[in-house]
């Protein structure tokens, strides 16, 4: 069944990948995406929540850095990990935070690198990317 | 996806019930829910967490925003939430330790 969900996301050997635009009306569909194709690899479901928790805070992390354009998310499948990784365009200016939330700061990079210690990213003028690995050994126990 | 929100008093604290997933998107209707109690000169408000199924940073900052607001009148602001996701997002991140944290509403409000 992953394998059928693979080729017709993506069709792509073992990378699956979905593109949003950087609106945070369409995050959730990214959660669920990862969701999905996590539990159809075996993982366990904490460990499902916190790949659904990172790369839903990676796309905010793009949105609120004011990307235009598209945000692709890709999950390789490997058989001991999947490699996630989040792509968008350049930046243009930061949304601005209102109300409450401007009264305090938000960091969401160091929440995906509390969840995910190998998190990095690279935000370089044309390009924004966050990559991270999920152990999937753990599911079989190893 | 939408936050079902709802209000009600309850020995003395105003308790915001929330369910569905808060996020970027859905974070802002959280934040004016919190707002309008606060402007209504609550300031014992119980944020009822249990029926949320997931919450990134962008609720907690509301929720941090929130329990400032409060404690600078004077106030109080004090989630319930059960096992899961979104108890190890305030675990991570260490704010299990700033909020007051109870199982249940009954708790929180001295009702139980």
């Amino acid at each position: 069944m992953a394998q059928r969900v693979r080729d017709r996301i993506d069709g792509v050997g073992s990378t699956v990948a979905l593109a949003i635009p950087a609106d945070p009306a369409y995050v959730a569909t990214v959660r669920y995406f990862a969701a999905t194709i996590a539990r159809h690899e075996g993982l366990p479901e904490e460990l499902t929540d916190d790949l659904r928790l990172a790369v839903s805070e990676a796309c905010a992390e793009a949105i609120d850095a004011g990307v235009t354009g598209s945000i692709r998310v890709a999950l390789s499948l490997e058989p001991q990990e999947i490699d996630v990784e989040v792509t968008s365009g350049s930046s243009q200016a930061p949304s601005e935070p209102h109300g409450l939330e401007g009264m305090v700061p938000i960091y969401r990079l160091q929440l995906i690198r509390a969840l995910f210690p190998d998190a990095e990213t690279d935000q370089g003028h044309e390009v924004r990317v966050v990559r991270f690995t999920v152990p999937h050994a753990s599911s079989s126990g190893a | 996806m939408d936050l079902v929100l709802g209000s009600r008093n309850e020995h003395g604290w105003a308790v915001l019930e929330v369910q569905g997933e808060v996020d970027l998107y859905t974070s802002s209707q959280l934040r004016d829910a919190i707002l309008r109690l606060t402007e209504e000169d609550e300031n014992r408000i119980v944020v009822d967490l249990y029926n949320v199924s997931f919450m990134d940073s962008s609720g907690l900052g509301v929720l941090v925003a929130g329990l400032k607001r409060v404690r600078e009148r004077g106030g109080e602001l004090a989630l319930v939430f059960g096992e899961g996701s979104v108890q190890k997002v305030f675990g991570i991140t260490g704010l299990d330790k700033i909020f007051p944290t109870h199982r249940s509403v009954g708790e929180a409000t001295g009702g139980a």
